[in-house]
């Protein structure tokens, strides 16, 4: 949204190491007894991620908030379960309320009734018509944020890093395919904890390499598979002399592929059954 | 945690946009500071203008820029601890000046603040949009500090969810006043001309009364832009080819104690064109500043 990434609060503030992550999480299953620890740690840590990002996307496309709106939303909502353990709290209504902040903060505001309702009619079971749910909730949000609140995506490293790219190389110019496969990568990246993790230029650079390495047959439809081969070596070069850290990328490239491994075994209406349990 | 037991409430320090802003003593460590109140309604939410304001500041760390300590929140009460500032520029000038109008010393060194204020601003891609006396703070040591962003936005958006219903009239940019919403970080300049001309006279430069007659008031004092030296001045929404035509003045007739330096640097922040308008970066380097740039 604004000011810059380097001096920004999601540097200084919310950039955690693996460890540190670790440590918080395990921190916080304390506060379960153990009955109800053992349901919670029985679910698909994976699973449960897919199914947030559904319940925002949810919501997003029926009130039409654009991507970068609910990326932010992701965003918050896995900072605070840094914060605030899955389970603790109604899940459903976390998400419209890290929804209705972030429309806020990326000026695109939303009225707390019209969020209400939406949600309401999505999940019927789990939000109530009072709007003021939602507005105790926000501040429990904000709080656990350390209220900072401004969010730096990836979209715009993808942008730079592909213009970079074609003036390097003309061979390695990414197609349109190319592009809209790496905007999708980036949008599944936030059910991971690489925000949390990673500067955004860093995301950017894995989910293009995924698109032109790993999924080089993208380009196979349209070149012989030599000219791919060469194409993919004059990537490796650019990434080469990038100065990206080749190491922390290949870390979310192992990510991103746990993350689709993971997917091939969801079932949603399984995880809606097993999430029932976890918070009545 | 509420205000009441961290900071003791002192006397009322003014109205903001959206909050009454009070004087406040932390009880452990005796430090004054300024408490932003803002009201909750249940059914409502934390204000849009109160979050921006929040999550800029949580961003903005500059010597120019009021500092954000904290955000303390009760069951119906919002309160942002900024750091305390003696008085507003309005007040300031009042108190200090003759008859409200400033030294030309004291003008540029408030100037060289609110424009490196600025240019942080807009080096972090916000635009503050309502620019006045009123929204630069002053403190004991004679340091400005831009406060106020409940109306500040980030400008790497869409120019058409801006709205033009922004920046107080007086200090609010032609381009703005004819319609424009492709404004950008040349709204801010206008502002901060209008402030320096009010500073050395004490009186705001143009304080007109709506829309029109503040048009009317810049046209009279800047000239009336059209076509040649405004190209497509003529599609802005609010622009009329009535306007009435008046010939640029010179604005030592107001300002008679000014120096060229200086008119040279306010005739360059005033430019009707936004496009021609200085930027802060710029209007940093000018010759008026020379004095700092050792």
């Amino acid at each position: 949204m604004s000011a810059n990434y380097w001096t920004s609060s999601q540097r200084l503030h919310w950039l955690l190491t693996k460890e540190t992550l670790a440590e918080r999480r395990k921190g916080l299953e304390d506060i379960f007894d153990p009955g109800k620890l053992q349901t919670i740690k029985a679910l698909n840590p994976w699973h449960v991620r897919v199914y947030l990002h559904t319940l925002i996307h949810l919501l997003g496309q029926n009130l039409s908030i654009r991507q970068r709106i609910l990326a932010t939303a992701e965003v918050y909502l896995t900072r605070f379960h840094t914060k605030v353990p899955f389970g603790e709290i109604n899940p459903y209504l976390v998400v419209a309320t890290a929804v209705y902040v972030a429309c806020k903060v990326e000026e695109h505001p939303q009225h707390i009734r019209t969020i209400t309702s939406e949600a309401r009619s999505l999940w019927p079971d789990y939000i109530s018509h009072d709007p003021t749910k939602i507005a105790e909730c926000e501040f429990y949000l904000i709080e656990e944020l350390g209220t900072y609140l401004v969010i730096f995506h990836p979209y715009k490293s993808l942008m730079q890093i592909s213009d970079a790219m074609a003036r390097s190389n003309a061979q390695i110019t990414m197609a349109p395919e190319e592009i809209q496969v790496t905007w999708s990568m980036i949008n599944d990246s936030y059910i991971t904890d690489l925000h949390l993790l990673n500067p955004p230029h860093i995301v950017a650079m894995a989910c293009i390499y995924m698109t032109v390495v790993l999924r080089s047959h993208i380009m196979r439809m349209t070149m012989p598979s030599e000219a791919v081969k060469s194409r993919i070596e004059a990537f490796m070069t650019f990434f080469g002399e990038s100065n990206v850290d080749l190491e922390q990328t290949i870390d979310c490239v192992q990510e991103m592929i746990s993350l689709y491994v993971n997917w091939d075994t969801y079932s949603e209406k399984q995880c809606r059954v097993e999430i029932a349990k976890v918070i009545t | 945690m509420n205000t009441s037991s961290q900071f003791q409430q002192l006397e009322k320090l003014g109205e903001g946009t959206y909050a009454t802003v009070y004087k406040g003593r932390n009880r452990t460590t005796g430090q004054l500071v300024a408490l932003k109140e803002i009201n909750l309604d249940s059914e409502e939410g934390t204000p849009s203008t109160a979050i921006r304001e929040i999550s800029l500041m949580k961003e903005l760390k500059h010597e120019n820029i009021v500092t954000l300590y904290d955000v303390i929140h009760t069951e119906n009460k919002l309160n942002l601890v900024f750091e305390y500032m003696d008085k507003d520029l309005k007040k300031f000038m009042d108190t200090n000046g003759n008859k409200g109008a400033l030294e030309t010393k004291q003008v540029k060194w408030f100037m060289y603040q609110l424009l490196r204020g600025i240019l942080f601003c807009h080096d972090n891609r916000v635009l503050h949009r309502d620019l006045k006396p009123q929204n630069l703070l002053i403190n004991a040591k004679g340091q400005l500090k831009l406060a106020d962003f409940g109306l500040a936005r980030a400008f790497g958006i869409p120019v058409n969810t801006f709205s033009n219903e922004v920046v107080t009239l007086w200090y609010r940019a032609p381009d703005v006043l004819l319609g424009s919403r492709t404004y950008s970080t040349s709204i801010d300049i206008w502002s901060a001309g209008c402030i320096m001309a009010e500073m050395f006279t004490g009186r705001p430069l143009f304080p007109g009364s709506s829309n029109d007659d503040q048009l009317q008031h810049i046209f009279k004092l800047m000239g009336t832009p059209n076509e040649s030296t405004w190209p497509n001045i003529s599609s802005l929404p609010n622009y009329r080819s009535n306007f009435q035509v008046y010939a640029p003045q010179d604005l030592r007739v107001i300002i008679p104690q000014i120096d060229n330096v200086a008119l040279d640097l306010l005739l360059s922040l005033l430019q009707l064109k936004p496009e021609n308008r200085i930027t802060a970066r710029q209007s940093l380097e000018h010759p008026w500043f020379a004095e700092y740039h050792q």
